[in-house]
């Protein structure tokens, strides 16, 4: 299995090939499993009127909803549309660490030394990761070939092919876009943080220009418009050949370009373009370093989260400015969206104003909300796992306190964050004369931060009792809420358990302001998910 | 000037080594800087380290032997609390290492074997940030260390080479001027140059009061830098002792040269002798042996009944005891 750097690489991921595989076909057995009720259901017309609107909405993956009355139609609406979005996340996760992860690990200095050439070491490693997703996309294939039997339906095998080519193809882009940062980037994290944007930002671009036709034109520029034209299981869409193409060709300039940007450049360091070049250093300093972000260690958290604030806030900003500019184009489709029962069922009302149909982005802003909440966690964690826990704590540093001040960090960061966009979006509606509560606008985002604490207290909570599955936990959480939530009541979940979801407690606070009971109650859970993090990481080992 | 003055008073609240025993806890542990008794970790079956009796004195710099896997790195993190021992105690300038880790902790600088920091800070925020945390230290005195150890500190952290950020390492150690040093193979990546550079350091630190206490595979540093020496293996302390001390515990390696026949069958059967081998030295037969100190009244008493016409022998270096105990299994 570690004959060569493309097995080594097969072999790192067998982890997440494993547990990303059986997530995705869980989920695809559960969809599968429902299909007969739903759609061939008494309530059928209704349903099929509903996943129209839902597909109209911004935000909503997969870029519309045709033959939803066929199974192959219903699958790819429910599921596999909204594939490429999360298995992206994998594909940039794992394009970033094939190469700058190994440099910033320091394993990338010895198999440099084996009798390989650069473009070799990069082409197998790569080669890795496209194997690994299409390992991941191969079991969701097995999982939607076990669901056919399963609801005794039937798919052509050239046609299930090619809708998983389609994936696989989506993904594998986003992973090489990684590998493409990470080649003038200096770490791991900026080179996913920057492919993570691109697959962010290109998402909502392609899901605004669907609805806007002032920017149609934008859509071109998205991975996922080419792969939304393709729906081979869909036969009214069928594949287009045309978009598959230019998607493999996207593919290989990307991994032409990052290849000769590796032999190119310095091992250890970045291919210089004009943002990264380095600074020339003349002479030693004698000055004393007066920086307030040195002062200790709150100053210094704070003065790194910064970035992150802007990062995070700045594209969020811009897709509620964008929503609420297109308010007027899309409110006849939001309009009748909000007749389905689905939105009935979670509290929208059925009147067009603009605190309803702004809830609706509001509800996406949410999940993005909670990733940022993670990626907070993320950089606690590894504070520890990259060794660098060890020496701020040979300082007069007590444990509780450093957890404290790090939470405490967390929590301005995110306060701030929130303020950006939340100030931003004001500024926007007024500007735009939408009509909105301004004290309903700062619940809303009182309420993103409510849930922001409570995601990063649970994350903190987890990584002082298990500091090496904390983040995979967290993320599988948040993801089971999130269908809890979505599909709750598709799937006839008990009430009780659907409110368990913190999306669910994030309520409607655009339309009916602030519900301040499930607040309280997740700012009681976050003080006690940081008092169990402050209890167990004052009894544990510090992982080495 | 107010920078000065928090500075100045930092330096004067730091503990002389004088200093008693804050707490009191143990009796047993006044007088050392870092005191163990029956200290034990395990990380489920496997030993980390197992009932370590370790004191090491005040003002003295200790030098900590043993192969990889032997436990040192456990037994300085323990002592660190960054981990928890499984049984025992240790106290470090007799404090407890787990209940007065914050106070220890003002008290001692600290290098790991391995380590990490921020790859977009330079080394001069890096100090300054670790200075900070710290409460204050005197920056002369860090531009003091960064000429000797010819370290540039405008440079970032990921620039760095190895053995640069090895001396960032050893500059936030030493810069606070703790009262007891734990450095964990701490000339790792050095060159030769800055080697003797951080050896006249811990000299120095060491004539200031301050004791220091470092692990090592580097037999000669020990041997040139230390005053005592434990060696541990396999999670046990095999010997502590001062570097004279442990000639007690030397062999010699010996070669007897006869005018005769050598006597090979009489000091066969000696105890305390090993490895013989019959040679020529010339035209005379000759024995080379491994000789125990315990053993050597014997042996010369065996020798002179013949007719002996020459004897050489040598101290084996700290390298060949420490090689000794651990291909004997001792």
């Amino acid at each position: 299995m570690l004959r060569n750097n493309f097995l080594k690489t097969v072999y790192d991921f067998r982890l997440s090939i494993f547990f990303w595989g059986l997530g995705f076909a869980f989920l695809i057995l559960i969809i599968c499993g429902n299909y007969n009720d739903v759609v061939q259901g008494a309530d059928r017309t209704n349903v099929l009127v509903g996943y129209k609107k839902l597909a109209n909405l911004p935000g909503y993956p997969g870029g519309g909803a045709p033959d939803t009355d066929t199974f192959g139609g219903f699958i790819t609406f429910r599921m596999l549309g909204g594939v490429p979005l999360i298995l992206g996340i994998f594909g940039v996760l794992a394009g970033s660490s094939i190469i700058r992860g190994e440099e910033d690990k320091g394993s990338l200095d010895l198999l440099l030394t084996t009798p390989h050439s650069r473009t070799m070491v990069l082409l197998q490693k790569w080669a890795g990761m496209v194997a690994a997703i299409g390992a991941i996309v191969l079991i969701t294939w097995l999982a939607l070939y076990l669901g056919l039997l399963i609801v005794g339906q039937q798919l052509g095998f050239g046609e299930m092919f090619l809708a998983h080519l389609n994936i696989w193809l989506t993904c594998v882009v986003f992973g090489s876009l990684a590998l493409l940062f990470g080649q003038f980037t200096l770490s791991r994290k900026a080179a996913a943080g920057w492919a993570g944007g691109v697959l962010a930002g290109t998402y909502l671009l392609e899901s605004l220009a669907r609805s806007l036709k002032e920017l149609e034109w934008l859509q071109y520029l998205s991975p996922f418009y080419y792969h939304n034209l393709s729906k081979p299981l869909a036969h009214s869409v069928g594949t287009h050949w045309g978009a598959i193409a230019i998607q493999a060709g996207i593919l290989a300039v990307v991994v032409i370009t990052s290849a000769w940007m590796y032999n190119h450049r310095d091992h250890n360091n970045v291919y210089a373009l004009f943002f990264n070049r380095p600074k020339i250093i003349t002479s030693q300093p004698q000055t004393r370093p007066t920086s307030l972000g040195l002062r200790d260690t709150f100053w210094f958290g704070f003065h790194s989260a910064l970035p992150g604030t802007l990062i995070w806030g700045l594209p969020i900003s811009l897709y509620l400015c964008l929503t609420t500019l297109a308010m007027d184009s899309l409110r006849g489709e939001l309009t009748s969206l909000l007749k389905s029962d689905i939105y009935r069922t979670q509290g929208f009302l059925l009147v067009p104003t603009d605190s309803n149909l702004l809830s609706l982005p509001l509800g996406f802003i949410l999940v993005i909300f909670t990733a940022y909440a993670v990626v907070q966690v993320v950089g606690w964690n590894s504070e520890e796992s990259e060794g660098r826990l060890e020496l701020i704590l040979s300082t007069p540093q007590s444990r509780w306190q450093l957890l404290l001040t790090r939470y405490l960090v967390n929590l301005l960061a995110s306060a701030l964050t929130c303020l950006l966009v939340g100030v931003i979006f004001s500024l926007a509606a007024m500007a735009l004369v939408v009509k909105l509560d301004g004290s309903y606008i700062l619940a809303s985002f009182f309420g993103l931060w409510v849930i922001c604490a409570v995601v990063m207290a649970a994350g903190f909570a987890l990584s002082a009792v298990r500091p090496g599955r904390s983040i995979a936990i967290i993320s599988g959480g948040l993801v089971a809420f999130f269908f809890v939530d979505s599909l709750g009541g598709l799937l006839k979940l008990p009430d009780w358990f659907i409110n368990l979801s913190v999306y669910r407690a994030f309520g409607k606070p655009l339309l009916y302001g602030i519900d301040w009971t499930p607040q309280f109650v997740m700012l009681g859970l976050s003080g006690v998910f940081v008092a169990v993090a402050v209890y167990f990481f004052r009894q544990r080992d510090i992982v080495k | 000037m107010a920078e000065c003055q928090k500075v100045v008073v930092a330096m004067n609240t730091i503990p002389t080594a004088q200093t008693p025993p804050r707490y009191g806890q143990n009796e047993n542990s006044r007088g050392f800087a870092i005191y163990t008794e029956k200290l034990s970790k395990s990380y489920g079956t496997y030993r980390g380290i197992s009932e370590l009796d370790l004191q090491v004195r005040e003002g003295e710099i200790f030098g900590f032997l043993g192969p990889n896997g032997a436990g040192k790195t456990t037994t300085i993190r323990l002592l660190l609390n960054l981990i928890f021992p499984t049984s025992g105690l240790a106290t470090v300038n007799g404090m407890d290492s787990r209940r007065d880790s914050v106070e220890i902790k003002k008290q001692i600088g600290y290098l790991p074997g391995e380590f990490s920091l921020y790859p977009g800070l330079t080394g001069a925020q890096t100090l300054e940030y670790f200075s900070n945390l710290r409460g204050g230290v005197a920056w002369n005195y860090v531009l003091e260390l960064a000429g000797r150890l010819e370290l540039d500190l405008s440079k970032k952290f990921r620039q760095y080479s190895r053995g640069n950020k090895q001396k960032v390492g050893i500059i936030q150690a030493l810069m606070h001027r703790p009262r007891l040093l734990i450095l964990d193979e701490p000339t790792s990546g050095l060159d030769p140059l800055n080697q003797q550079e951080f050896y006249k350091l811990l000299q120095e630190v060491r004539e200031k009061g301050s004791t220091v206490f470092f692990s090592s595979h580097i037999m000669s540093e020990v041997e040139k830098t230390c005053d005592r020496v434990a060696i541990i293996r396999e999670g046990r302390l095999v010997q502590l002792g001062g570097l004279d001390e442990l000639t007690g515990i030397k062999t010699q390696q010996l070669e007897l040269t006869f005018a005769g026949t050598a006597p090979l069958a009489e000091f066969e059967v000696l105890p305390g002798v090993s490895h013989l081998e019959k040679f020529m030295e010339g035209t005379h037969e000759a024995l080379r042996c491994v000789a125990q100190s315990e053993a050597l009244d014997n042996l010369l008493r065996v020798a002179t009944n013949h007719h002996l016409i020459n004897i050489a022998t040598r101290e084996p270096s700290l390298e060949e005891i420490f090689l000794q105990y651990y291909s004997n299994g001792q």
